[in-house]
């Protein structure tokens, strides 16, 4: 039986599927590109310290507690892989890559940025939730 | 630092800058690792970023060769 906490959380997974830049400008999720490590991450201000990353499939990790509550999303070679098989993201890292610089490798990315990531991060969370999504036909 | 590495840790060249980082794993729980990325041209290696990770995402590029 799922918890009223799993549920919510199971909630906003969708409400990241559907409507990501609304879902993180409601609740003031912060969207990040760390240039150094080439990692993208959407996550809620402050992460609890027993959030980790999990991935359900190839693309999209996520951040759980142990409470299975879902705190943000983390991709991992964002620019070297994500963007390149969405090659209408390409100039969206254009100024945020700032690898020759050792100083503020962590960029917050703009509300007009996260606009454009949105539709194909929106698509990469439903592929998730379709490949984890176990259907139990019994006729 | 290539007799330096602990035995359990599994090595593999950073996808993103091959010549420049290489991630480092150690199974951390029955269903997690720790992965540290670290800086190869550095002295003394800087960590790049480090976290706990349950996959090794390396793992899903089959050019991506594992530091023996």
């Amino acid at each position: 039986m799922p918890t009223t906490s799993s549920i919510q959380s199971n909630r906003d997974i969708l409400s990241l599927s559907s409507n990501l830049r609304e879902f993180v400008e409601k609740n003031k999720w912060i969207t990040r590109y760390d240039s150094e490590s080439d990692s993208f991450s959407v996550t809620k201000p402050k992460l609890s310290s027993d959030a980790r990353i999990k991935y359900f499939d190839n693309e999209i990790g996520f951040y759980v507690t142990k409470a299975n509550r879902v705190e943000g999303i983390f991709v991992e070679y964002f620019g070297s892989n994500f963007v390149k098989h969405h090659k209408d993201l390409k100039e969206v890292l254009k100024d945020v890559k700032t690898k020759d610089s050792k100083d503020n490798t962590l960029v917050e990315l703009s509300r007009a940025k996260i606009k454009k990531i949105a539709p194909d991060l929106e698509e990469a969370i439903r592929n998730t939730i379709a490949e984890k999504l176990e259907l139990d036909f019994k006729f | 630092m290539e007799g330096a590495v602990a035995q359990g840790i599994t090595r593999y060249y950073d996808y993103d800058d091959k010549k420049r980082k290489a991630c480092y794993y150690k199974k951390y729980s029955a269903v997690s690792y720790v992965k540290v990325v670290i800086a190869l041209r550095s002295n003394p290696r800087e960590v790049v970023t480090a976290y706990e990770i349950n996959k090794i995402k390396e793992t899903s590029y089959p050019n991506l060769k594992r530091l023996r």
